[in-house]
């Protein structure tokens, strides 16, 4: 009796072992899927020159080499690509653009969800009705205001809409606080 | 006792100003200015002139491309929304089990944080429409089909492919949300649910986890809608800014074709708010199925 227990114990456990291995399995056959198109990417970044139109078209290069990074530093340097300036921009915008959203987000996030004035309902209501909202319907107005103002070749306005488009895409009280538990669970 | 209970809720108040002037300046006025522009002809040089209906007139009598458009805007958004919408819930479900939890996340999330311009660089090449691409050359080799297939200049494979990178791009923040939303569950009712008879994870899945995960669930679905509305960028890069018979041409390109090239700013306004109610009727509808029911 005993032993015919321990028996169908150690079965079902094994089911069980199976039934997981199949889900890691396929779950890393789709993680390997997803990834594809970015291994791709570092693969053809370190092709050399003569490899890239291959014919039959190679997935992983034969002789990879930082010859394409090196061109791409030889032409920053003397200024064929502006490279440092596109970095600055991208990293300026971005950092202004964080900065802000994640500062005032969180601000009204904490108001609607903590101190609930009055009307934080119909606030709320408001926002999830904004977000509705794809954003380049509001582009047009404020591409007009930007030219009226003439600031289009001003960064501010830059940085502006950058602003502007994270704001209206990305940040809602919402994921705000999701972005706060997934930041505490990843940590 | 009063006095203290309104400086809570000034508090309240000064920490949602900030958010309401940006919200009141870049959503609320752009909106509704862009409505009272569309029933104007307008340039940007000459003065604005008075038109009443008549560019709706025309979108909706005239312009074959605008019904174009919006097909291919709604066909985009009925199918990439909701399997964006779906698989990222799923995945965020079996990852939140697994072990190695943080590195099946970052594989499903980093497709999301690329821009679409150096995405589609990598699509195109791997989708290339001669032999020499990647995908061609190996159905080829596989025999699967006897001659390269034109995926980004053949009207037919034009939307699936467009389709299938937009989900693939799209997962992640969706993802992100339903995993913090899967974390923070209560505990406590799955063991009530276990002595109430429940059995199986998918029988908790559907009568435990989705109830609870409603707030999530309704905002993947407003932000899946409104992130395959506004399929832009994505589509101009892989089907070039005129793709062939039109068959990639969504709404949003359209009003920057109006708007931006041809500066009929009026005519680009009628189309936007055309998307803007499109995009407000969808949003109902996802509200209605899953809006948090009011228990009071």
């Amino acid at each position: 009796m005993r032993t015919f227990k321990k028996k169908s114990l150690k079965k079902i456990k094994k089911k069980v072992l199976v039934r997981w291995g199949l889900v890691y399995f396929v779950m890393l056959a789709l993680v390997l899927f997803m990834s594809l198109p970015l291994i791709y990417m570092v693969a053809t970044a370190l092709k050399p020159l003569n490899e890239l139109y291959l014919f039959p078209p190679t997935f992983l290069t034969k002789a990879p080499t930082l010859q394409n990074f090196r061109q791409l530093f030889v032409s920053a340097s003397d200024g064929t690509i502006p490279l440092t300036r596109h970095l600055f921009n991208s990293v300026v915008s971005t950092g202004f653009t964080v900065f802000f959203s994640v500062i005032i987000c969180s601000m009204g996030a904490y108001s609607l969800e903590k101190l609930r004035p009055p009307g934080h309902e119909a606030f709320f209501k408001a926002i999830i009705v904004g977000l509705m909202f794809v954003p380049p319907v509001a582009q047009i107005p404020i591409y007009i205001v930007m030219s009226k103002l003439n600031l289009l070749k001003r960064r501010l306005f830059i940085y502006s809409v950058q602003l502007w488009i994270v704001y209206t895409i990305e940040i809602h009280p919402l994921v705000v606080i999701c972005m706060g538990l997934t930041v505490i669970i990843f940590l | 006792m009063r006095k203290s209970k309104w400086r809570k809720y000034l508090t309240g108040y000064m920490f949602l100003l900030p958010f309401g002037i940006l919200f009141l300046l870049f959503i609320v006025i752009p909106v509704i200015w862009g409505t009272v522009i569309s029933f104007f002809s307008y340039d940007l040089m000459t003065p604005m002139k008075w038109v009443g209906l008549e560019n709706y007139i025309t979108l909706f009598t005239q312009d074959e491309l605008f019904f174009v458009a919006l097909k291919n805007t709604l066909t985009f958004a009925v199918i990439a929304g909701p399997i964006g919408f779906v698989a990222s819930f799923f995945f965020a479900w079996v990852i939140s089990q697994l072990h190695l939890r943080q590195m099946f996340s970052l594989a499903f999330y980093v497709p999301s944080i690329m821009s679409s311009m150096a995405v589609s660089v990598v699509w195109l090449s791997l989708f290339s429409s001669n032999r020499t691409g990647i995908v061609n050359n190996l159905l080829l080799n596989l025999g699967i089909i006897d001659e390269a297939v034109g995926w980004t200049i053949d009207p037919q494979y034009i939307m699936p492919l467009i389709i299938f990178i937009s989900v693939w791009m799209s997962m992640g923040t969706g993802f992100l949300t339903s995993l913090a939303g899967l974390q923070n569950l209560n505990e406590d009712i799955y063991a009530a649910g276990k002595i109430d008879g429940i059995q199986g994870r998918f029988q908790e899945l559907f009568l435990l986890t989705l109830p609870q995960m409603k707030p999530q669930l309704l905002f993947n679905g407003i932000l899946s809608i409104v992130n395959s509305l506004n399929v832009y960028d994505l589509v101009t890069q892989i089907a070039g800014a005129e793709s062939p018979d039109n068959c990639a041409l969504t709404l949003v390109g359209l009003m920057y074709d109006h708007g931006f090239a041809r500066f009929e700013l009026g005519y680009a306004s009628a189309i936007s708010f055309v998307l803007l109610l499109v995009s407000v009727i969808l949003g109902e509808i996802v509200k209605k199925a899953f809006a948090e029911r009011e228990e009071k």
